[in-house]
């Protein structure tokens, strides 16, 4: 016969039946008792259903009788032994309880207490000479193993077990193995599963505190913040980050400037750079002046040389000889093609050409608005407050990305990294598109085409794995609606059915010719498909169909859904596409290059700017805000903010001036819904 | 949720958690050896585990796992899997409710099942690791179990408990 406890609402009912060996129910059993409290444990000795609540044992007979038993504190679990039938083991706050369950006065007396919380009492083992070993299980600490001598009734520690709470902060898979951080109490640990989900439990690696990340032939270099120096090595491979135990670098100073290029490193310092090759032979050389502006790098003809700068002066690195001087602080230097590119103040960049072993001058260009400099390839990068222009050798415009006021690092050939407080970002260089990480980070470096990051926690591989050479943004997602769900993955859209069944699988793919660069869900279950130059509208019911195939002059940039139809923002212009697709034209039209994506988050200096100018009940409705300029950047510009509210449209404009914001302001607005 | 069971299969004692962190629906095993307990085992499992248990299928003492995709997943105290089985509740999409076990004399393992507001389900493994699928739904007609969960199962026994030893 089997007893049950079961819930109805906020009664409990005790039923017991009874079951043949093809599980059919034979003898119904005797009536339902109603239990006013919810039960906590069932189980039955004697011909007895014992009931615990959270204040007393209730003794159920066959019969119907009931016996009421309190309990000093509430019981929260009961070990599942019975000695000789006679007593069985209570657990509750920090104690246990024997029930004496022979006798027909039956009674509750103290065991003993024990020094943790728990939630559970296991069994663990027993012996014929009266010994159990039992568990306090807790997963909030450690649990705890006990041996209790039934006789003498004595209890002793045996061991404790750490079973406290894991916490997985994240995970990422490469190949066949999945990463995650994983959390225990004050440790955090990469942790390492194979598909087959065996741990490699050696593989953990206790993160370093860590600032700057660098990834270089397969290393991983992480920079202490608080030490300002080099902190630690960890080897990638295919299967783990590996702490290297052999760190060639001394970290007697801070360091300034890492490289790697023919299998040798050069770690720059202020006043010395040392350069370590793979096979163990370190050179130090220290320098008479300050490094303190810039170093860089240059491959003439299949030597590889390190250029450092101190003020206007250029040096040799392996040596300290002087090699060029300018007429300008020094602010970058980037070598390509033979000749040395050295960017000063003043937004000049020198031109130096080797001559028979001497750096000449040959020529300057005025790079107005310019910031920054980097080598790609074989072009040359201008970082502006604003913007990257992408130019040739000969100084010709290939390109110019729109960006928002951040620190720019290059990560690889074909990805930088954006940096501020307030967006922490990959610029993919192919695509022209800025994939912003979730969370705010420190750094991040590339290594075998994962991305891997640094935040106040330590190293990770973000979320969001980026396979660069692929150009994929894998596993974003798009909701849309309870019952199906969006995935971007390798370049097409799989629609999975929701909620997820065991044997679930993708019921629709989307593909379409060109790069995917972005999915939206909108609210009427259509699924918008962003690529470069165009934007493609998919029906989703009653069956995938395409509605709308859309080609921009100009890229765009990104779709707000609104409540009637979709915005579309292009670099020139602002589209409003009614959901019939009739009304379908530019509505807004600014005389303007949109200049950053239009974001759904808030921007709190924005609205910040706003409330103080009356307009804090349009707020409630934000919908995104961007930033927009008028071509041609320079010395003197109009740096315009839009913000877009349920029915307004906002154009916020401010006069910049070498990157300083004037008082000058001006607001535009426009009503663009009906 | 996390369920726990600790155990002797074989000359092994161990303990062993199952459960649901954050994504990851993670199995972890100490093996406990003398004074000391080591975590030997950890592994994501494909489903979120509602409940594990030890019994004995044949001449084996096993863990069984319960999943809330209904898979019941047979573990040796390596933390191997020996036997996975799966059952569908009939015509039923929805995980179920709640889950709790009992055993008797010709049934290794019982589960009753409360999968949603239409049917009770009893569940059960034999001796020779066979899975059955028992609906009580007449249950519904005559109590008002249809909105109701079985939260606890015990057979009823004279003189030992459940899961005597």
């Amino acid at each position: 016969m089997l007893c049950a406890a079961v819930r109805d609402q906020d009664q409990t009912f005790i039923y017991s039946f009874s079951l043949d060996e093809l599980g059919r129910e034979v003898v119904k059993g005797p009536y339902a008792l109603r239990v006013a409290a919810p039960v906590l444990c069932l189980f039955s000795v004697y011909d007895q259903i014992i009931v615990a609540t959270s204040r007393k044992l209730l003794v159920y007979g066959l019969t119907g009788e009931l016996l009421e038993l309190p309990t000093p504190s509430p019981v929260l679990c009961y070990l599942p032994y019975s000695d000789q039938c006679t007593r069985i083991l209570l657990g509750t706050d920090k104690a246990l309880h024997w029930l004496h369950v022979k006798d027909k006065a039956k009674q509750v007396t103290p065991a003993t207490t024990v020094p943790l919380q728990f939630e559970d009492l296991l069994m663990l083992g027993s012996t014929n000479t009266g010994i159990v070993t039992i568990v306090l299980y807790s997963r909030e600490t450690k649990s705890l193993v006990l041996r209790i001598n039934l006789k003498s009734q004595e209890i002793a520690k045996v061991c404790e077990i750490n079973t406290e709470k894991t916490e997985l902060l994240d995970t990422f898979s490469q190949g066949n193995l999945t990463f995650g951080r994983v959390k225990q109490g004050n440790t955090q640990e990469i942790r390492l599963w194979s598909k087959c989900v065996q741990v490699l439990s050696t593989n953990s690696v206790v993160l370093e505190a860590a600032d700057r990340v660098f990834a270089v032939e397969g290393d991983l270099w992480l920079l202490s913040s608080q030490q300002n120096s080099l902190s630690a090595l960890y080897h990638l491979t295919k299967t783990c980050f590996q702490r290297s135990t052999a760190i060639p670098f001394l970290e007697s100073e801070s360091t300034l400037f890492l490289f790697t290029a023919n299998s040798t490193h050069y770690q720059v310092s202020p006043s010395s750079i040392q350069i370590c090759g793979l096979r163990g032979a370190n050179k130090c050389v220290s320098f008479p002046f300050q490094v303190n502006t810039a170093a860089g790098f240059i491959s003439l003809s299949g030597d590889f040389q390190v250029l450092i700068s101190s003020k206007d002066r250029l040096y040799r690195g392996k040596d300290g000889k002087f090699v060029a001087e300018t007429t300008s602080p020094i602010q970058a230097i980037e070598g390509m093609g033979g000749r040395l590119y050295v960017l000063c103040e003043h937004q000049k960049v020198e031109i130096l050409r080797e001559r028979q072993g001497n750096w000449e001058w040959e020529r300057t260009w005025e790079a107005w608005g310019t910031i920054g400099m980097l080598n790609i390839g074989e072009n040359l990068l201008f970082i502006g407050f604003n913007c990257i222009e992408i130019r040739k050798s000969d100084f010709s415009l290939q390109t110019y990305i729109p960006i928002p006021p951040c620190q720019v690092r290059k990560l690889s050939n074909s990805s930088l990294f954006l940096h501020s407080e307030a967006i922490s970002a990959l610029l993919d260089l192919n695509s022209l598109t800025i994939l912003p990480f979730g969370d705010p980070i420190l750094d991040a470096a590339i290594s075998d085409s994962t991305i891997i990051v640094v935040d106040k926690a330590g190293m990770r591989a973000g979320e969001r794995t980026i396979n660069v050479k692929e150009r994929v943004v894998a596993g974003e997602l798009a909701g849309l609606s309870q019952d199906a769900l969006a995935v971007l993955e390798k370049g097409k859209i799989s629609l999975f059915p929701l909620p997820f069944t065991g044997d679930s699988n993708l019921s629709v793919a989307i593909s379409t010719s060109d790069a995917i660069t972005s999915i939206l869900a909108t609210h009427s279950e259509v699924l918008i498909v962003l690529n470069r130059l165009t934007l493609q509208l998919h029906s989703l019911s009653p069956a995938p169909s395409l509605l709308a195939h859309l080609s921009f002059p100009c890229p765009v940039l990104s779709v707000l859904s609104l409540v009637e139809g979709w915005l579309v923002v292009t670099f020139y212009e602002v589209w409003f596409l009614s959901p019939d697709l009739e009304e379908f034209g530019p509505r807004v039209h600014f005389e303007t290059e949109m200049y950053q994506k239009l974001r759904m988050a808030q921007d709190q200096e924005c609205v910040q700017e706003l409330l103080g100018l009356g307009l804090a009940e349009k707020y409630e409705a934000l919908q995104g805000v961007g930033v927009a300029c008028p071509s041609g950047l320079p010395e003197k510009a109009e740096a315009v903010k839009v913000v877009i509210t349920l029915t307004d449209l906002f154009v916020y404009i401010s006069s910049w001036s070498q990157g300083a914001v004037t008082t000058k302001t001006q607001i535009v607005s426009c009503t663009y819904r009906n | 949720m996390t369920k726990v069971a600790a155990m002797q299969l074989g000359d092994a004692r161990v303990l062993v958690e199952v459960g649901a962190s954050g994504v990851r629906k993670e199995l972890r095993m100490w093996r406990i050896e003398g004074n000391r307990a080591k975590l030997v085992q950890e592994r994501q499992l494909s489903h979120a585990a509602l409940a594990i248990e030890s019994a004995v299928v044949g001449k084996t003492e096993v863990l069984v796992v319960v999943t809330e995709a209904g898979e019941w997943i047979l573990l040796d105290s390596t933390g191997s899997p020996q036997l996975q089985g799966s059952i569908r509740l009939q015509g039923e999409k929805q995980p179920p409710a709640s889950v709790s076990y009992a055993t008797n004399t010709v049934w290794c393992l019982i589960a009753a099942f409360c999968s949603n507001a239409i049917h009770q389900f009893l569940l059960t493994v034999d001796r020779k690791g066979g899975f059955h699928l028992k609906t009580i739904a007449y249950r519904v007609t005559e109590t008002h179990w249809p909105v109701a969960l079985i939260t606890h199962l015990a057979v009823v026994r004279g003189n030992t408990v459940d899961y005597a030893v």
